[in-house]
């Protein structure tokens, strides 16, 4: 693959008229976006006697849909930084679609504990913020550590996301015209591609990279601490961080797989960039994270059983075969049994069926988070305030708003900000040589 | 001062040039590439790049000020939490971690843009557009005088066009 041919399709998408596909696809968005905002709208003015939400089960479907888009954002970092870190070549194609992945969902994940505040006009004072009392906040609790641990992550994936663009932009900047040119001109920040601007500019990505890759583990880590700080059974587990965490990578991969698979389909210009290889891997680390998980599962009902402790029992007989039966198996089944059949090689080759896993592993960790989430507060200590949840339509209609949030900034970015990493893909091209064109015409 | 541009196409004829024009004793260097090409950055720059220290002071500068912040505030108003002391340490590495990845990143990018000089509104030095495509340029400073030597040693080694931009 020469130079040139990377550098014309990075920015094809950019400077091709859009098609009536990909309005209509925003119409829909945006309007699935609207019915979210109104129904916001309807909780604020309503108050949250509008959600399913009650006493025992004061966190249900916003917090569930909160975990799930953090998660979605961990797969972006792990192939942006850890792969980066380990040298492996492959991630170069992918990782700029998935580090968008990361913000964009981070920035989905963000709004979801602001609209479970009931009152959301006092959201500052989630924030180190003196109110007049001189009353800080407690920073002995985990939800401030999630505040601080979600702001910053949201904080250093933009960046890093924008710093693995400077070059790409800059290739914008001088191959296209117009406004767009514009645009990138001051994006790009007069980057040149000097040997001084890259000496820098590698050593600064590489402490991004060493930066980034604890950070993830401790996001999830910190929001899965949210449920075991507390002693609600069923929570208050020390294997939660490492679960959550190969549960989130396990997600975002999902959610990766789901977003190349239809974009391939489009635009199969694109296919030798994200070929089957890459879908492989991807479906290698699915199946890696999803085994983790599922082993999770297993201890996570061997450790309750062998402590003896008869509440904690009784919560997880309710969670298999309570009255969340259905989410409880629709998990188990599309988080631990469904991944094992990448172990076939040609399952993790065949592009239909692994559109078919990524989306189910998704359903599967959405409803996982819910039986997590709602099982333990619906089923707590006391049979007597024992209680149910189910979702109402404002939640689901801002669940499904979110959706629309999230893909409405993920097609912008397609038709706005260089997709392919130009400088990286060239990277892992050979370095063009006189010498080797000589073997070439010689040989 | 006489600035000249060359346009190459392979990285070896680059390598080639710049070590000719080094022979020849001029300095003043500048590389232009589409990708990185560390080698060549170490045999121009022989020192490591100095971002790694903004990075590490603002990673200082973050776990200080979250232990100040959390310390601080715990003790300007001590309630017990959960029969918890006053100063917990162990939570407050949690926030201290964070904005220490927070911090540090944040001069990380300051120290990467006071280093490279970025953003600017003006190119440093001359550039032409083919080198964030396929092109690799060079571009040599020299005293007004003897100017015809330069251009040859770069035509000579491979140089598909050669710029006399001032």
């Amino acid at each position: 693959m020469t130079y040139k041919k990377i550098t014309r399709d990075a920015l094809r998408l950019l400077t091709e008229p859009p098609g009536k596909g990909y309005f209509l696809l925003q119409a829909f968005n945006l309007t699935l976006v609207a019915l979210g905002v109104a129904a916001f709208v309807h909780q604020v003015k309503t108050g949250m006697g509008v959600t399913g939400l009650n006493n025992p089960v004061g966190w249900g479907a916003y917090i569930t849909t909160f975990v799930f888009w953090v998660g979605i954002a961990h797969s972006g970092t792990l192939i942006s930084a850890i792969l980066f870190l380990f040298r492996s070549k492959w991630r170069n194609a992918v990782y700029r679609l998935a580090e968008a992945m990361t913000v964009f969902a981070v920035l989905t994940a963000g709004l979801f504990p602001l609209i479970h505040l009931g009152r959301v006009w006092k959201f500052y004072w989630l924030f180190p913020f003196d109110y007049g009392r001189k009353v800080w906040i407690n920073f002995r609790s985990p939800l401030v550590w999630d505040v601080f641990a979600v702001t910053t992550y949201l904080t250093v994936s933009s960046i890093f996301f924008f710093v693995g663009m400077l070059p790409d932009l800059a290739t914008a900047r001088d191959h296209t015209t117009g406004w767009r040119k514009k645009l990138y001109t001051i994006l790009s920040l007069g980057w040149q591609g000097s040997h001084k601007e890259w000496k820098n500019y590698r050593q600064a990505y590489f402490y991004f990279a060493a930066f980034a890759t604890p950070l993830v583990i401790s996001v999830h880590s910190v929001v899965s601490w949210d449920f075991a700080m507390s002693i609600v059974p069923g929570w208050h587990s020390t294997i939660f961080a490492p679960y959550f965490v190969a549960g989130a990578i396990f997600s975002g991969v999902a959610m990766v797989i789901t977003i190349l698979i239809p974009l391939r389909k489009i635009f199969p210009f694109l296919k030798d960039y994200f070929t089957i290889n890459h879908l492989e891997n991807l479906a290698k680390m699915m199946l890696l994270t999803g085994l983790i998980v599922g082993y999770a599962y297993a201890v996570e009902y061997y450790v309750v059983w062998y402590s003896g402790n008869a509440v904690e029992w009784e919560v997880f007989r309710y969670r298999a075969f309570g009255d969340y039966i259905i989410p409880f198996w629709i998990m188990v089944f599309c988080n631990a049994i469904l991944p094992l059949t990448l172990f076939i090689k040609k399952v993790r080759r065949s592009v239909p069926a692994l559109f078919v896993i990524s989306l189910l592993v998704n359903v599967g960790m959405w409803f996982e988070r819910f039986n997590i989430i709602v099982t333990s507060l619906a089923h707590e200590y006391i049979p007597h305030a024992w209680g149910l949840y189910k979702p109402s339509p404002v939640e689901m209609a801002i669940f499904a708003g979110s959706f629309g949030w999230f893909f409405f900034l993920l097609l912008t970015f397609l038709k706005l900000l260089p997709y392919l990493p130009v400088a990286e893909l060239k990277e892992i091209q050979p370095l063009p040589r006189r010498e080797d064109m000589k073997e070439e015409v010689a040989g | 001062m006489k600035t000249f541009l060359a346009l190459y196409r392979y990285v070896d004829d680059l390598e080639r040039a710049v070590e000719a024009l080094r022979e020849r004793g001029i300095h003043s260097l500048h590389v232009l590439s589409p990708v990185p090409l560390p080698e060549l950055e170490d045999r121009l720059i022989p020192r490591p790049a100095n971002v790694r220290w903004y990075t590490l002071l603002g990673a200082i500068a973050g776990i200080s000020s979250a232990l100040a912040l959390t310390i601080w505030t715990s003790v300007s108003w001590p309630v017990v939490i959960g029969g918890k002391p006053i100063v917990s340490i162990p939570p407050y590495i949690i926030i201290t971690f964070e904005l220490m990845v927070l911090f540090g990143s944040i001069m990380n990018l300051l120290g990467l843009f006071a280093r490279a000089k970025l953003p600017r509104r003006f190119p440093r030095i001359p550039y032409h557009p083919a080198v964030t495509d396929d092109r690799f340029a060079l571009v040599v400073d020299i005293p007004p005088e003897g100017g015809e030597e330069i251009q040859q040693v770069l035509q000579s080694t491979g140089a598909e066009e050669v710029h006399h931009v001032s």
